[in-house]
C-alpha cells in the first residue's frame, strides 16, 4: 500500500524529467544551428613571430539578428590559448590572446559596422553577410614570439569565438543567460603549434 | 553552553535580518536596473543567483519545519494544533496583501513601460532618419559626379606622378582624402588633408568587387570616430596606354552642422529602437525580479510565522506539559522563564504552585513515614512480648492480637480480626471459659480488672492471669485492652516448692518416732507372747505384726519423702542412655513377673551429662510405674529412644488403661495416684530428677490405648559440639 502511494510521485517526477530532457535536447539542437564555429585555424612562423590565421563562421540566430537590427551592439570575443602539452597533468597555459570585435547596425547609412577593438579599425559593410564574413576573417594576427617556446616540447593552440554577454544591455542579460538562442560560443578548435 | 546561546531567540534573529537585507538589496537593484548603471547591471546576475539560493534555502527550511509540524500534529504533540492554527492565520495574513501588491505592481509596471513608447514618436523618428538620408543622398550623387570627373583627369598620369596630381585635385575638390589604388586595392598614391592617420582608409574587397563589375560606389560612411564621411570609389583610367585601370577613392567630409544633426538623429533613432526592442526583456526582467521579491517576502513571512509561532507557543506548550506532569504526580518540573509578559507571569505562578504542592506532599510523606515507623515499632514490640495482648472494640469484636496471644490461647487469632467474641468461641470451643470471663468483665463498668482463668487446651491445662483495662479515649472509643500471661509454670513451681517443704518436714518429723514405735511393738510381743495363752497370744502376735508392718510402710513412705525432698549433689559424667536402659532392664528380665519388654533404641545416640545413680533411680521409677499401671501379669512395655536436636528422648509406653483425664494436670504432684498402694511419689521423683538434669517429663494417652511418658534430657556439651561439627563441615 505504502509503496504504491510512494510510486506515484516518483513516476510523475520521472515523466517530468524526461519531458525536460526532451525539451532541453530540442533547444540544444536549435541552438547548435546558430552556434559560432571555427572552420579553420593555424599559425605560421614569420620572422620569429607566430601569426594566427583563422576562419570563423558566425551564424546569428533570428533573435540575435533582431537585436542587432534594433540597435543592440554585439560584442564578439575570439579567445586563443597556447598550452604546453603534458603527459600526465593537464596542459599548462602559456599565453592567452583575446581579439575583441564590436558589431553594430548603422541605421542612417544602412550599414553594418565592424570594429576591431584591438586595433581600433572600423569597417562598414552594406550587408550583414559581408560584415560577418569580414568579422570571421582573422589574418596574420601576431600570437607569440618564437623564443618563448622551449625546443623539443609540444605545444598546442586552441581557439574559440563567443558573444560577450556582459556587454549586452542589462535587461537583455537575463534573457541571454537563460535563452538557448543566445548561447553562441563555439567549441574549442585545437591545433598543434609547429616549430 | 554554546548551543544554548545559539538557541537564544536573539541569535535566531540574525538570519532573519540577513534575509531582510537581501530583500532590500533586490528592491534597490530593481529600481536601478533601468538606469543601466554599469555597476548595478554587473551586480544584477550575482545578486539574482544569491537571491535564488536564499529562496531555495528558505524553501528547504520551511519544508523541513512544515514536515516536522505535520508529524507533530499527527502524533498529537502538545502545542502542535495551536501552532498549526496560528501558522495558517499568519500565512493567510501575509499572503493576501503581498499577493495583491504583487499583482497591482506588476500591472502598473507593465503599463508604465508600455507608456514609454508611442507610435507617433516612432514615426517621427523614422521620418527624421529618412529626411537625413534624402538630404544626404542629393549631395552623394553630386559628389559622385565630381569624383568621376576628377578621375578622368588622372588619365595618362603615371603612378609615380600621381601624388602631385592628386594633391592638386584634392585642393580643387574639397575632398578630405584622395587615394589612388590598383584594382587589387594596393595604394599607389594618397593625398590627405585633415586626416591625422598616416595610413589611408582602404575600401573593402566588396567595394572593389562592385567596381570590377563596372558599378561606382558612393556611400555615407561613419569613418572611425571622425564623424560622417562620404566615400566615393570610382574607376580611373590607366596611367599609360594599355595599362591596367585604377581606382580612385575620395572621402568627403559632411558639413559639420549636417553631420552633427544626422548623427544626432541616428543616435536618437537607435536609442529609441533599442529601448523599444528591450521592452519585452525589460518586462521579463522586472517580472522575474518582482517575483523573486514576492517569493522572498512570502517565504520570509512564512518562516517568520514559524519562528514567532514557535516562540509564542513554547511557554503554552511548556505549561500544558507541566500541567500534565503535575496531574501524573511529578512536582519536580520547573518551567523555563522565557519572557516577562503575562505568559511569563503564568509560568512563574505555575512554578510556585508546583513547588508548594511538592513541599506539602513531602511533609505529608514525612509524617506518614513517621507514623508508619511508630506503628511498626509498636507492632514489633507487641509481637515480641511474651504476654498475650488483645484489643476489643466497643462491639466486643477482636481488633488486634499479638503472636503470643495466639500461642497462649492455642488459636490463630490474627485470622479472626474483626470477628465478634461469640464467633471466636464457636470456632474454638476450648476458649469458652476464657471468653466467658472476658464477657463478664466487659459487661461490668469497672475500668480495670484481673482474674485467673483456667484454659483446658487440647494438650494441656493452662492457667492464664488476665488483666483488662479500658483504653484511653481515642478515635476508637470503648476499646478494651486485655493482657494475659501463662502462669501455669509459676504455679507449678510454687506447688513443687511447697511439696518439697512438706516432704522434708515429713521425713524429718516422722522418721524419729517410727523406730521407737517399731522397737516397742517388737519388745511387747517378745515379752508378753510367752505369758499369754494361745488365743490371746495369737491376737498379740497379729496386732504387733500389724504395727511393725505399718511402721515399715510408714518408714518406706518417709524414705520416699526423704528421697523426694533430698537435694543431693549431682555427680555427672557423660553417659550412654541406651547402655543404662539395658542395664536396668536386665534386672527386670530376670524376675518372674511375666512382663515383656520391647526396646527400640536408636543406635549412636549422643552421650548425656548425667548422674548415673539418679538416672538409674529415674529409670526404675518409670519402669515400675509402667508395670504397676498394667494390672495383669502379661504386661507389655515398650522403651524407645531417639535423638532430637540438643535432646535425647526416651519414651516408655504401657498398654494399661491410660491416665485418667482428671488427674492429668496434677500427674507429677505427690499423692496423685490411681494405684491402691504407694505414696504416689514415683512420677514426682522422676520429674524432679529430670528437672535436676535440665530435662522435661510429659505424659500423654496415645490413641490406641495405654499411656506414654516421655523424658527428654539434654545432650552433653561435648556430644553437642561433636554433633554440630559434621553439620558445619557439611555446610563448609
Amino acid at each position: 500500500m505504502q509503496s504504491s502511494v510512494n510510486a506515484k510521485p516518483l513516476a510523475w517526477l520521472l515523466a517530468l524529467w524526461l519531458c525536460a530532457a526532451g525539451f532541453a535536447a530540442q533547444a540544444e539542437e536549435e541552438a547548435a544551428q546558430h552556434r559560432f564555429s571555427v572552420l579553420h585555424a593555424d599559425t605560421t612562423l614569420v620572422d620569429g613571430v607566430y601569426l594566427l590565421n583563422a576562419r570563423v563562421d558566425y551564424r546569428l540566430s533570428e533573435v540575435i539578428m533582431g537585436a542587432l537590427q534594433n540597435g543592440v551592439m554585439l560584442a564578439v570575443q575570439v579567445e586563443v590559448e597556447v598550452e604546453r602539452e603534458r603527459a600526465l597533468l593537464w596542459d599548462a597555459e602559456l599565453t592567452r590572446l583575446s581579439q575583441r570585435y564590436e558589431l553594430r547596425y548603422h541605421a542612417l547609412t544602412r550599414q553594418y559596422l565592424v570594429k576591431n577593438l584591438n586595433t581600433a579599425v572600423q569597417q562598414a559593410f552594406p550587408t550583414q553577410a559581408a560584415a560577418l564574413s569580414a568579422l570571421g576573417e582573422i589574418k596574420n594576427v601576431p600570437l607569440l614570439d618564437e623564443h618563448l617556446l622551449t625546443p623539443g616540447v609540444n605545444y598546442s593552440a586552441r581557439l574559440r569565438a563567443r558573444l560577450d554577454h556582459s556587454q549586452l544591455p542589462a535587461p537583455l542579460r537575463l534573457t541571454a543567460l537563460l535563452s538557448p538562442a543566445w548561447q553562441t560560443a563555439s567549441a574549442w578548435y585545437t591545433w598543434p603549434l609547429q616549430h | 553552553m554554546a548551543l544554548a546561546t545559539l538557541k537564544h531567540p536573539r541569535f535566531r534573529l540574525v538570519p532573519m535580518a540577513v534575509l531582510l537585507a537581501l530583500l532590500l538589496g533586490s528592491l534597490y537593484l530593481m529600481s536601478n536596473v533601468t538606469q543601466s548603471s554599469e555597476q548595478f547591471s554587473r551586480l544584477y546576475l550575482p545578486l539574482l543567483a544569491l537571491n535564488g539560493t536564499a529562496l531555495v534555502a528558505l524553501s528547504a527550511l520551511i519544508v523541513v519545519n512544515l514536515a516536522r509540524l505535520v508529524r507533530q500534529y499527527r502524533q498529537g504533540v502538545i502545542g502542535s494544533r495551536l501552532t498549526l492554527r496560528m501558522m495558517i492565520l499568519f500565512v493567510t495574513l501575509a499572503v493576501a496583501p503581498v499577493s495583491m501588491v504583487f499583482y497591482f505592481s506588476l500591472n502598473f509596471l507593465h503599463r508604465s513601460i508600455d507608456s514609454w513608447f508611442d507610435v507617433r514618436i516612432e514615426q517621427a523618428l523614422d521620418d527624421a532618419l529618412e529626411l537625413s538620408r534624402v538630404a544626404l543622398d542629393a549631395r552623394l550623387s553630386e559628389l559622385l559626379n565630381q569624383t568621376a570627373r576628377l578621375a578622368l583627369e588622372l588619365e595618362g598620369t603615371p603612378d609615380g606622378a600621381a601624388l602631385t596630381v592628386l594633391n592638386d585635385l584634392r585642393a580643387r575638390s574639397n575632398a578630405g582624402e584622395l587615394t589612388l589604388f590598383t584594382q587589387k586595392g594596393h595604394i599607389i598614391a594618397s593625398s590627405s588633408g585633415e586626416f591625422s592617420s598616416i595610413v589611408p582608409d582602404t575600401p573593402g574587397e566588396a567595394i572593389l568587387l562592385q567596381l570590377a563589375k563596372g558599378q561606382n560606389y558612393v556611400r555615407l560612411d561613419p569613418i572611425r570616430d571622425a564623424g560622417l564621411y562620404v566615400r566615393v570609389v570610382v574607376s580611373a583610367p590607366p596611367g599609360a596606354a594599355g595599362g591596367e585601370r585604377r581606382v580612385v577613392q575620395a572621402l568627403f567630409p559632411v558639413a559639420a552642422r549636417q553631420s552633427e544633426l544626422a548623427s544626432g538623429v541616428q543616435a536618437q533613432y537607435t536609442q529609441y529602437k533599442r529601448l523599444a526592442y528591450l521592452r519585452q526583456p525589460l518586462k521579463y526582467t522586472f517580472t522575474v525580479t518582482l517575483s523573486l521579491v514576492l517569493a522572498l517576502s512570502l517565504l520570509s513571512a512564512v518562516w517568520a510565522a514559524f519562528f514567532s509561532t514557535r516562540r509564542l507557543v513554547a511557554p503554552i506548550r511548556d505549561l500544558a506539559e507541566g500541567t500534565r506532569a503535575v496531574a501524573a504526580g511529578d512536582y519536580t518540573l520547573r518551567l523555563p522563564l522565557q519572557s516577562k509578559d503575562e505568559l511569563g507571569f503564568l509560568v512563574v505562578s505555575f512554578n510556585d504552585m508546583t513547588q508548594k504542592i511538592a513541599r506539602a506532599r513531602d511533609a505529608l510523606n514525612h509524617s506518614q513515614q513517621h507514623a508508619e515507623a511508630q506503628r511498626a515499632y509498636l507492632q514489633a514490640l507487641l509481637q515480641h512480648l511474651s504476654s498475650g495482648v488483645l484489643t476489643l472494640d466497643h462491639r466486643q469484636c477482636l481488633r488486634t492480637a499479638n503472636a503470643a496471644a495466639s500461642e497462649l490461647l492455642g488459636a490463630r487469632l490474627d485470622d479472626h480480626t474483626g470477628m465478634p467474641l461469640g464467633a471466636i468461641a464457636e470456632r474454638h470451643p476450648h476458649l469458652n471459659a476464657f471468653i466467658e470471663t472476658l464477657r463478664h468483665h466487659l459487661a461490668t463498668p469497672a475500668r480495670e480488672w484481673r482474674e485467673e482463668v483456667i484454659l483446658e487446651g487440647p494438650g494441656a491445662r493452662k492457667t492464664l492471669l488476665c488483666r483488662g483495662t479500658a483504653l484511653p479515649a481515642t478515635e476508637s472509643e470503648g476499646d478494651t485492652l486485655i493482657v494475659f500471661d501463662d502462669v501455669t509454670a509459676l504455679i507449678q513451681a510454687q506447688r513443687d516448692a511447697a511439696w518439697g517443704e512438706v516432704a522434708r518436714r515429713l521425713a524429718h518429723e516422722f522418721r524419729n518416732p517410727l523406730t521407737p514405735i517399731q522397737l516397742s511393738a517388737e519388745r511387747l510381743r517378745h515379752k508378753y507372747l510367752k505369758t499369754l495363752d494361745a488365743k490371746e497370744g495369737e491376737l498379740l502376735d497379729r496386732l504387733t505384726h500389724t504395727i511393725v508392718q505399718q511402721v515399715e510402710v510408714m518408714k518406706d513412705m518417709v524414705n520416699a519423702f526423704a528421697d523426694y525432698a533430698r537435694n543431693p549433689l549431682l555427680q555427672t559424667r557423660p553417659l550412654d542412655l541406651n547402655r543404662l536402659i539395658n542395664e536396668v532392664l536386665d534386672l527386670y528380665r530376670g524376675q518372674a513377673s511375666g512382663a515383656r519388654f520391647q526396646t527400640r533404641l536408636e543406635a549412636g545416640l549422643p552421650l548425656i551429662e548425667a548422674d548415673a545413680g539418679r538416672l538409674r533411680q529415674l529409670l526404675h521409677n518409670l519402669i515400675k510405674n509402667a508395670l504397676e499401671a498394667t494390672p495383669d501379669s502379661g504386661a507389655r512395655i515398650t522403651l524407645s529412644t531417639h535423638s532430637l536436636p540438643d535432646f535425647v528422648e526416651l519414651s516408655v509406653r504401657d498398654h494399661g488403661p491410660g491416665i485418667p483425664r482428671e488427674i492429668m494436670a496434677q500427674l507429677f504432684e505427690p499423692y496423685v495416684t490411681t494405684k491402691p498402694k504407694g505414696a504416689g511419689l514415683g512420677l514426682a521423683i522422676v520429674k524432679k530428677i529430670a528437672e535436676e538434669h535440665g530435662g522435661t517429663l510429659s505424659a500423654e494417652n496415645p490413641r490406641d490405648g495405654g499411656a506414654r511418658l516421655v523424658l527428654r534430657l539434654p545432650v552433653s556439651a561435648t556430644a553437642r559440639n561433636a554433633q554440630d561439627l559434621p553439620d558445619k563441615a557439611h555446610t563448609l
